[in-house]
């Protein structure tokens, strides 16, 4: 398959310092792989003059395709794509072989030479058979997004949506933007101009509103979805280039009982006197376990109301940044108390409730209280949407982001963006800046107009196809469908590689770029040493 | 020396595998790992052929139950597995020479249990016998 030969890159990262793998050894080990038509070693692929080495080489020698023993793909992907198309092959023309974290990390000595060999020999053996994916970079992208929420939050990511030129959809399950918003605000000049930028937003012509929809469908390629909501009992469509979920979160003190925590004049009224504060997610694990400025402000409320009162507050720790810091440190001189708690506190009885816990600085505590408060936050929208999205929930009952550190706001579904609250603190300003995240998120796959579609994509061979509809069950994404000669065709945008059609497909009529059945066969034999 | 081979998606289990190596954990050398991009990928056809061609023991590595990137993948992967496992039993080869495992991204130490779960095995139930004849 391979014109030009196979280019195999090692870089020497490692061979001072980590001593369990002879690099030489595995250069010459590579060099006699039948096939190879260049072995080099560089130093550090991840460096500049080492990028620049071997884009030359790979330019120099003709080889079309390479293989590189250095660092995972999962940490270097990026990079190694970008030596590709740097040197003028297809974008996915190379293979990995991680000799560092599945041979030189776990393995010793002799072992960890042969691993290393092992795995060098299966991704020349995988690439060698690689076949040049399509790629297609002009699937035009709708320059509008649906933004599904109720408050501020989907007011502020339309807000910087249509700052940016693109129209919003803002679809509402409700009738009317909820209540008071649930943040909490450094001062009434911030609170104002969120209303009033709230306000503005919706009288914008580039925003539509749909009040009281609900998802029913949600269908298509990214940059394209096709969504039916049904509004008031009626089926309405609506397409979209991107989705961004952004449901209000709404918090509450509550009893244990779930009723409203009382104001002060109650709380004298029935004689309550030691009134404690627990996060829920300190005894519940639903939500956040930290002290919250929520908790301070309402306590402030009723030491001002009702000298006599005596609030504690728990939590697993006090995240009190900027003004907060004042807030807290004027609660503890007008003697509220702060603790906290290490694993899960005991709440026994009911008024007097005795709290037992851990503290991590002056270990076992005790506390009777006449009310115990539970602080939650609740976003009762997540379920649903979660459901219509097909966007799994986490165990604190937020929308799932695939990677919170590395793509935040995104969603395991190409082009639906969550945006997820802090649930600790509930401060107006954090939430302003998630909200523009994940409108920055959006903006970024649809700015340019055009998404890239294909690669490692499935694709059907139309001569052995029986269609016998079994790929078009199996797909999670509805991309195969029979086409006009009533043959399976998959449609290259919506097929997101995962290849449950191929293992399926009783014709053997279906394979998948980059992760073709020869490929798999090979790389296994390969792996079992039955490879020349 | 065993041959286990393991088909991982390349996702939970594969982030798994990065972190065991980052973590410096030891799993024998034995284990040869395959990635593909997701345990539904695997068909029956890639696990009986891995036995054809020597291997010990066949190990299906997806991720966790419900928490598959592709839905259910991990789920269609299973039912491949069992299918194999009732051929392998079938022809004598033995159903416990394949087994199917879920691991999470922040379970690298999963990798190593398995490993040395079929390692196990294996010696319980000895060499390919399709390996020997060669």
């Amino acid at each position: 398959m391979s014109d030009g030969g196979i280019g195999v890159f090692i870089c020497s990262w490692g061979s001072g310092k980590d001593p369990k793998l002879d690099m030489d050894g595995l250069l010459s080990f590579a060099s006699g792989i039948e096939g190879v038509a260049l072995v080099k070693m560089i130093d550090r692929i991840c460096s500049k003059p080492g990028q620049k080495e071997m884009i030359a080489a790979i330019k120099g020698s003709g080889t079309d395709r390479f293989v590189v023993v250095a660092c995972s793909a999962r940490t270097k992907r990026k990079l190694y794509r970008h030596i590709a198309t740097s040197s003028g092959l297809h974008p996915l023309a190379f293979e990995v072989a991680s000799v560092r974290e599945q041979a030189a990390f776990v393995h010793e000595g002799p072992e960890a030479q042969r691993k290393a060999e092992t795995l060098v020999r299966m991704a020349v053996e995988k690439v060698r058979l690689w076949v040049e994916p399509p790629f297609e970079e002009e699937m035009p992208a709708l320059r509008n997004v649906a933004v599904l929420g109720d408050g501020l939050m989907a007011m502020a990511v339309a807000n910087e949506i249509m700052a940016q030129g693109l129209t919003v959809d803002l679809v509402m399950s409700g009738g009317s933007p909820k209540g008071s918003p649930p943040y909490i605000f450094s001062n009434q000049d911030e609170m104002d101009r969120a209303l009033r930028s709230m306000a503005e937003a919706s009288s914008d012509p580039r925003m539509t509103t749909i009040k009281n929809a609900s998802v029913l469908d949600f269908q298509g390629p990214p940059g394209d979805f096709g969504l039916v909501l049904d509004v008031a009992g009626e089926m309405v469509p609506l397409r979209c280039g991107a989705v961004v979920l952004a449901p209000e979160p709404r918090m509450e003190l509550r009893t244990i009982d779930g009723s409203p925590a009382p104001s002060a004049q109650e709380l004298i009224a029935r004689g309550l006197r030691r009134i404690v504060i627990l996060p829920s997610g300190a005894s519940s694990g639903i939500g956040c376990s930290c002290m919250t400025p929520r908790g301070t402000l309402y306590a402030l409320s009723l030491v001002d109301a009702a000298p006599g009162i005596e609030v504690s507050l728990m939590g697993r720790e006090a995240r009190a940044m900027d003004w907060m810091e004042g807030l807290q440190r004027l609660a503890q001189e007008k003697g509220i108390r702060f603790f906290r708690i290490d694993g899960e506190p005991k709440v026994e009885g009911h008024a007097p409730t005795v709290i037992t816990w851990r503290d991590p600085l002056l270990g076992d505590m005790r506390l009777q209280a006449d009310l115990l408060l539970l602080d939650t936050v609740l976003t009762p929208e997540v379920q649903s949407l979660a459901k219509a999205f097909d966007v799994p929930v986490d165990e604190k009952g937020e929308l799932l982001s695939i990677d919170s550190r590395l793509r935040p706001g995104e969603t395991v579904r190409k082009g639906v963006f969550a945006a997820r609250f802090r649930v600790g603190n509930m401060l107006y300003e954090d939430m302003a800046l998630e909200a523009g995240s994940v409108a920055a998120r959006a903006l970024e796959m649809l700015s340019m107009g055009t998404l890239e579609v294909g690669g490692a994509v499935a694709e059907v061979d139309q001569e052995k196809c029986s269609a016998c509809l079994g790929c078009l069950r199996v797909c999670p994404y509805s991309a195969p469908m029979i086409g006009q000669a009533g043959k399976a065709e998959v449609r290259m945008e919506l097929c997101q590689g995962c290849g449950a059609c191929v293992a399926l497909c009783p014709s053997r009529a279906i394979d998948i770029y980059c992760f073709s059945d020869s490929q798999i066969v090979a790389q296994s034999r390969a792996a079992l040493g039955k490879v020349r | 020396m065993m041959r286990i081979l393991a088909f991982c998606c390349e996702r939970g289990p594969g982030e798994a595998i990065d972190l065991a190596g980052e973590k410096r954990m030891r799993y024998p050398a034995d284990l040869t790992l395959i990635q593909v991009p997701c345990a539904g990928r695997v068909d029956v056809a890639h696990l009986l052929k891995a036995f054809r061609e020597g291997a010990d023991a066949v190990v299906l590595v997806g991720c966790l139950e419900g928490n598959c990137h592709h839905i259910y993948g991990n789920i269609e992967g299973r039912k491949k597995v069992d299918r194999a496992k009732q051929i392998l039993d079938e022809v004598g080869l033995g159903g416990q020479r394949l087994e199917m495992f879920h691991v999470a991204s922040n379970q690298p130490f999963r990798i190593a249990e398995l490993a040395a779960e079929m390692a196990s095995r294996v010696e319980r139930l000895g060499p390919n016998p399709l390996a020997v004849k060669e």
